[in-house]
């Protein structure tokens, strides 16, 4: 069961984001119909499995935003910015319920019923939304209510659930020949959770439209007293539907899905009654649908090597062997003869639940690729094996090219399996969209998040990773970066603020850039506040950049007032801290009146790097090479001494400061020699553009190295990020450029030219 | 134009007009001016009335009140609720007064 369980919450995820996106592009203007039918699909799957297992708050909730949906889907009001906007709540709230579900916080009900009554009030049903708001939160869904239990069993290889809804999936009945008899008498009740008489009717006549007839209502006005002694919140009227033959009882049954508890009913075919009762009560709806439902479930059965649940495709594909048991992958029979025994009892299982699994979905000709590469492996070992045996001068040398073959064929594996760890981003700034909507509702701002490259790929551990940081950056740019409406209007602005989020490749790298058209960063501001704090002294000469920099100062914040969101100063300096932990370093850039831009670039991985294998004073060390800008030999008449006994060099122009590497890293008590003619220089660069010379006695190598994280199993150093074992199996030590560049900033205060044109443009 | 010839039913009071939007929150206020208008003894102005739910069509149908230039909408909503009858042809006094 918990297995169904897992991948219904899979499911769940994919149609949230399939929902996110229908929305997003909904709110762009794209409203075809395609779009409305896919968010109304992914919002109907949803409410579709949670019923199978019981989840009745998650089925409530789908069910009151899928009837809004289809009030989309069938036209009856137009995807306005409104309307969107409370889509989009309403999508969060699902997916706030979803995570309940799995065990997650608990969602406030009085969300859950706003929500509820937003999405009532624009599907044009009844509801109590403005005047008793108050009782809403508590009425709209009695505690008792319990939804009909849907009796079936889940399909867990494509998760289509079974129509219960009248209107999807039409499974047409026989037309039987007498026309259909509805009677109905809402309860009070039925008016306080805000639904409305006139839903059913609308229900009942969509029924007819669908076999192209008409309904006769007929309105039974005799519990109705005078106006003097009318209650205005009681129910009095009750009323006699006639549907067409066509209308079968199921569907009719359906409209009362939801509401059975509030509305005496009875559905009975005009003149069959007597002859055949087929549904002598109305209160059971779910038997037709079981034997609807189960035929699939065997279906799936019966082959047994039929399509798995797509959790267990990378163990399955990945062990050609039979022989270990995975313990992942549950082959086809199990879960759907478990679950018919644990359904009955779903909802009581819905309160203890398993902590969330890991497990990622791989596209499957990425596990094909590895699996083509892994058989070249093979035969190259074989070769290499039997290579190995002769002696002879040309099985040497053939041995020698096959090796080197073979390296590539590590590489490409180590490339393929780096791509089922792949992972787009979209599953993180998706979830922006939403942190952005919060924080702007919460800050009164109107403002949109346009995410571009969201299908860049990088390691799911990265992926993860971000997640905070981007979270706190947002929610500063939409708390500090924009203006409000009125300052935005007053400088000349459109009202709308708009931040993108963006992600690139480049160079080996992934880029992700915020950018927002706010007010940009006052420098004087952040100035004056980092002195009253003391971060800072009154007198201190700073650029602009390091002024930009104040703002990831520990307990700084420039914020008038300590808001919701942010201002507590307790953001930004953890954003730093966490970029910093992945291998980089946030880039700031801001005009002011225009905006600020925030970038940082990550590794692909955090497993294996690029590096040039240098030594200083004997020891081998590795630089990453996306920091090494160029490799030169000094030239002796470029280099100037400063008072303070170090020196810069010029290279085409740009001053930057000498850093010897040996003395730096305390490798070599002697003093550096008085010419650096002829030394061998590396220009490296940190994430900000400020760049420095490292001088090495030697440039050994390039190569690929796995990173060892020297502060856990060792403690931090200075200059050194982590180390590495080498192919002679001895260890060296992977340098910081960043905290070497930094270091010798620190001492001059030298910046490149371009630096200050950036910041100046 | 002078409104007495224009509006047959209507009586010597101008017809309360009725808000847009006729659902289960406004039910009380719709109470209210139903009263009123039968303490004044005039009609109902239906024409801005987008919507109506059951709550509120009780309480028209209650009062017997007629609805003087129903909109679109409102006889939408009669038609669906299976009472159109009461629009076309309203039982009450204040109607026979007028004819």
């Amino acid at each position: 069961m918990d297995d169904i369980l897992q991948i219904f919450f899979q499911e769940c995820d994919e149609q949230l984001q399939e929902l996110e996106r229908g929305l997003s592009a909904l709110s762009d203007g794209e409203s075809e119909h395609e779009t409305v039918n896919a968010v109304f699909r992914a919002v109907h799957s949803i409410k579709g499995g949670a019923a199978s297992f019981g989840l009745d708050n998650l089925v409530r909730f789908a069910h009151v935003f899928e009837n809004s949906l289809d009030g989309l889907r069938s036209g009856r009001f137009a995807p306005t910015h409104d309307v969107v906007k409370v889509f989009l709540k309403a999508m969060d709230v699902l997916s706030d319920l979803v995570n309940e579900a799995r065990g997650g916080a608990t969602v406030d009900s009085a969300r859950v019923a706003e929500s509820h009554a937003e999405l009532a009030d624009i599907s044009g049903t009844g509801s109590n939304q403005n005047a008793s708001q108050a009782a809403t939160t508590e009425d709209v869904i009695p505690a008792d209510f319990s939804p009909v239990p849907m009796d079936f069993e889940p399909v867990p290889a494509d998760f289509e659930p079974v129509p219960f809804d009248f209107d999807f999936g039409e499974e047409e009945a026989p037309p039987a020949a007498a026309s259909l008899l509805v009677t109905f008498r809402p309860h009070d009740a039925l008016y306080e959770r805000g639904d409305d008489a006139r839903n059913i009717l609308i229900g009942l006549a969509d029924l007819a439209r669908e076999c192209d007839g008409e309904i006769l209502t007929t309105c039974d006005r005799s519990a109705l007293p005078p106006l003097a002694d009318l209650l205005p919140d009681k129910s009095y009227l009750s009323w006699q539907v006639v549907l067409p033959p066509a209308v079968s009882e199921d569907n009719a049954n359906a409209v009362f899905d939801w509401i059975s508890e509030d509305c005496d009913f009875s559905i009975v075919r005009e003149g069959a009654e007597a002859a055949a009762p087929q549904e002598p009560t109305i209160e059971q709806p779910e038997p037709a649908e079981v034997v609807a439902v189960i035929p699939p479930v065997e279906d799936h059965e019966a082959p047994p090597p039929a399509p798995t649940p797509s959790v267990a495709h990378p163990v399955q594909i990945l062990s050609p062997l039979p022989a270990p048991a995975t313990p992942d992958a549950h082959p086809g029979p199990s879960p759907a003869g478990s679950a018919a025994s644990s359904t009955a009892n779903g909802a009581a299982q819905t309160a203890a639940r398993k902590p969330e699994q890991a497990s990622i979905r791989v596209d499957l000709h990425r596990i094909d690729d590895l699996m083509d590469l892994v058989g070249e492996l093979v035969i190259a070992q074989a070769a290499i094996e039997s290579l190995s045996r002769r002696t002879d001068a040309a099985g040497q040398h053939e041995l020698v090219q096959s090796i080197s073959s073979m390296q590539s064929l590590t590489r490409d594996i180590q490339d393929a399996v780096m791509a089922v760890r792949a992972q787009p981003v979209r599953a993180v700034f998706q979830r922006m969209q939403r942190v952005v909507r919060e924080a702007s509702s919460m800050t009164h701002k109107d403002i949109v998040l346009t995410l571009e490259g969201e299908d860049t790929e990088v390691d799911r551990t990265l992926v993860e990773k971000l997640t905070d940081p981007l979270t706190h950056m947002l929610r500063n740019a939409v708390d500090h970066g924009i203006e409000s409406p009125e300052a935005r209007i007053a400088a000349g602005k459109p009202a709308e603020g708009h931040i993108v989020l963006s992600a690139e490749h480049r160079s080996g790298r992934i880029l992700i850039t915020i950018k927002d058209d706010g007010a940009g960063i006052n420098r004087q501001r952040v100035f004056e506040t980092a002195v009253k704090r003391g971060v800072i002294p009154a007198d201190a000469v700073l650029s602009d950049d390091e002024v930009n920099n104040l703002i990831f100062m520990p307990g700084f914040s420039t914020a008038a007032q300590v808001s919701n969101l942010s201002g507590r100063g307790v953001g930004m300096d953890v954003v730093k801290q966490a970029i910093q932990s992945l291998g980089s370093r946030i880039t700031i850039s801001s005009i002011p009146g225009k905006g600020t831009t925030f970038g940082f670039s990550l590794p692909l991985t955090l497993a294996i790097l690029d590096g040039m294998l240098i030594s200083a004073s004997g020891s081998t060390m590795v630089i990453p090479i996306s920091s090494v800008i160029e490799t030169m030999i000094v030239n002796q008449s470029d280099v100037y001494a400063l008072p303070d006994g170090s020196n810069v060099i010029s290279i085409r122009g740009d001053c930057m400061p000498l850093i010897p590497l040996a003395t730096v890293l305390k490798l070599s008590n002697s003093p550096p020699p008085d010419s650096l003619d002829a030394s061998v220089i590396l220009v490296v660069e940190n994430e900000s553009g400020a760049r420095a010379a490292l001088i090495v006695d030697e440039i050994r190598d390039q190569t690929q190295v796995v990173i060892k994280s020297i502060e856990s199993n060792y403690r931090q150093i200075f200059g050194v990020s982590a180390a590495t074992i080498l192919g002679d199996g001895s260890v060296s030590l992977i340098l910081d450029v960043s905290a070497l560049v930094a270091s010798a900033i620190g001492h001059i205060d030298i910046k490149p030219s371009n630096i200050r044109a950036e910041l100046a443009a | 134009m002078t409104a007495d010839v224009e509006t047959p039913p209507s009586p010597s009071i101008a017809p309360v007009p009725l808000p847009e939007r006729l659902d289960t929150a406004t039910v009380e206020v719709l109470k209210g001016l139903v009263e009123q208008a039968e303490a004044t003894d005039c009609a109902l102005d239906a024409s801005g009335v987008a919507y109506i739910g059951g709550l509120c069509l009780q309480v028209l149908l209650a009062s017997g009140r007629p609805l003087v230039a129903p909109s679109e909408k409102v006889r939408e909503a009669f038609a669906l609720f299976g009472v159109s009858e009461f629009l076309s042809e309203p039982p009450t006094s204040s109607s026979e007064l007028s004819v």
